[in-house]
């Protein structure tokens, strides 16, 4: 996407035409633009300086940068500067494509300014939105995000347990598409909730340890969820969903109680939502977390799931129950892949199976091609899943090497 | 360390894959690349499906790129492209194996003079190569980032036409972000 081109202020006069292939001033508007959109806002206005023909290419960026602290900033960037450059902004009524807030570390800035940033940036039709802040101390104030132009938001650092209830309810963001949430504590919001959303992406995510909260996103079409902290989210269906990465670190949901929440008795916590995935990864580090197993028993099978990645969890000896009954309701997966004891993404040993599902049998579908199996060590127990699988009939030959 | 078997091809025209012919724009070079890396260029994909059923072996013309470019950006697409033509876009996240090969070749895959640094982002640009074009302006934008406007002009060959006076008055305009 070209950006306009930098408006010819006539006091600046035409400048001399520059020779040579070496010379930047040479590129496209649109390129020195896309140039200028990697930079922290303070470069991209002082590059005013350069030559006659950079003077006013700063009034044209389409994307704002403010960047405090880390060790790549020779100096931190006034507050005066922010509010000087985003009045300029609003009085010239040029919309915003991205703006970005990143603090790094603990700096003295009120985040109730922070705030009032973000609102004129909202103002400013801003479709690209970041908030990065680690180490800045609990806000006072919160951003409230509304806006019909918001396509992307970007969430981080945010722990404090102070946040507004329907901070991620984003029904008055109605075409915001992607919402990535990376280590922030999730335990205030009620829900997380939106028509448009396409992709969610939630890394290290710290959940409310009482609370299970609900994820509404109907129109999903990739989903990102790791829980490392509290009980772990209620996923609703997600008809358009084609890819699924879970991975539950949290022992919250690890002990069986009696007295369940009624509203939880017979329905799935997770495996419905994800029912019409094609990819799908499934990874718990306690083997006691309960939730994957226990939804085995209310969701319906997984219709259109090709590709399957699950790890040890699954594998629960003597009798894999879990697998088998994941596997039985995967009527055209196509590839399996069991990540044993290993973290990745390098794996000691790696072995790959070729499939020919010998009869017709409900335990298994006739479609599989590949099973691979990746661990550190080939012990007892990986050959205990592998002697599993055997039994299903479904080995044509064995190729791979530790 | 483990080696996968591998037994679902090399990815290479044994396995039947379709391939290109990109031709530079002084005609003096012709390219034969695997689909997937030359679909990396929205423009290519866009030329592919304007020529339709009648696209012949005779290649498809670049006006705007030469050889030498070419043959850099085609480097680029090569490594950079999926292992199979068919849509990648059903995987949750990029595969985290072979990201930091990845970012090893682009670390070097930049390491050239500013000519031909120009004109990769040209190309780039042109051909609608979305990571050539992030990766390519990225690497000039450091070179700006955190630097005196002497040693930009000089790293990038600006030469900057401003009497003391000038430059003196577009800082004073600009004060609040000096």
């Amino acid at each position: 996407m070209l950006a306009r081109k930098a408006p010819k202020n006539g006091s600046a006069g035409a400048a001399a035409p520059v020779e040579g292939r070496d010379n930047i001033s040479n590129l496209p508007d649109g390129v020195l633009q896309h140039i200028l959109s990697f930079l922290p806002a303070q470069d991209v206005v002082r590059t005013c300086v350069l030559a006659k023909s950079w003077r006013h290419m700063w009034e044209s960026t389409t994307v704002l940068r403010f960047v405090w602290g880390g060790t790549n900033e020779p100096e931190s960037m006034v507050p005066e500067f922010v509010d000087h450059l985003l009045r300029l902004r609003i009085r010239g009524c040029t919309p915003l494509d991205t703006c970005e807030f990143r603090l790094l570390g603990y700096h003295e800035i009120d985040m109730t300014r922070i705030n009032f940033w973000i609102r004129i940036a909202l103002q400013c039709k801003v479709r690209v939105l970041e908030l990065m802040c680690w180490g800045i101390p609990p806000l006072d104030d919160h951003p409230i995000f509304i806006s019909q132009y918001l396509k992307k938001l970007q969430l981080a650092g945010l722990s404090d347990d102070e946040m507004p209830s329907r901070l991620l309810d984003f029904s008055c963001c109605p075409n915001l598409e992607d919402l990535k949430i990376v280590d922030c504590y999730l335990g205030c919001a009620l829900l997380i909730s939106s028509q448009s959303l396409k992709r969610l992406t939630i890394e290290n995510g710290s959940f409310g340890p009482d609370c299970r909260m609900p994820i509404c996103a109907p129109n999903l079409v990739s989903l990102w969820l790791e829980v490392s902290n509290g009980m772990i989210p209620s996923l609703q269906r997600m008809p358009s969903l084609l890819a699924a990465y879970v991975n539950i670190d949290s022992d919250v949901d690890c002990i069986d109680s009696d007295d369940d929440d009624d509203d939880e008795d017979n329905q799935s916590i997770l495996l419905q939502g994800l029912s019409d995935v094609q990819n799908l990864v499934l990874k718990s580090f306690w083997t006691e977390m309960i939730i994957f197993r226990r939804d085995l028993k209310f969701c319906s099978s997984f219709n259109k799931l090709k590709s399957l990645l699950i790890n040890e969890y699954w594998c629960e000896p003597p009798d894999f129950s879990a697998l088998a009954c994941l596997l039985k309701l995967s009527p055209v997966l196509e590839k399996l892949t069991l990540q044993l004891y290993s973290e990745g993404p390098e794996h000691e040993v790696e072995i790959k199976l070729s499939c020919k599902p010998l009869e017709m049998s409900a335990a298994i579908s006739q479609h599989l091609k590949t099973v691979e199996v990746k661990c550190q060590v080939y012990d007892e127990r990986v050959r205990n899943v592998l002697t599993f699988l055997s039994k299903l009939d479904i080995f044509q030959r064995i190729e791979g090497y530790a | 360390m483990a080696a996968a078997a591998d037994s679902s091809g090399d990815g290479g025209t044994s396995s039947g894959e379709k391939t290109i012919v990109l031709v530079s724009s002084d005609n003096s070079a012709r390219f034969e690349v695997r689909e997937a890396a030359a679909l990396l260029s929205q423009t290519v994909r866009r030329m592919i499906d304007e020529a339709g059923a009648d696209a012949s072996g005779d290649g498809i013309t670049l006006p705007d790129v030469d050889a030498k470019t070419l043959a850099k950006v085609l480097e680029y697409c090569n490594k950079h492209a999926p292992a199979s033509s068919s849509s990648s876009a059903a995987e949750a996240a990029p595969p985290a194996e072979g990201e930091e090969d990845l970012e090893r070749f682009d670390r070097e895959f930049v390491r050239v003079d500013m000519g031909t640094l120009y004109s990769l982002v040209t190309a780039a640009s042109y051909l609608k190569i979305e990571g050539l074009l992030n990766l390519t302006c990225q690497t000039i934008a450091d070179m700006i980032k955190g630097k005196t406007p002497e040693q930009i002009r000089k790293t990038l060959g600006i030469t900057s036409e401003f009497t003391p006076e000038e430059e003196d008055e577009v800082r004073r305009e600009n004060a609040w972000a000096f």
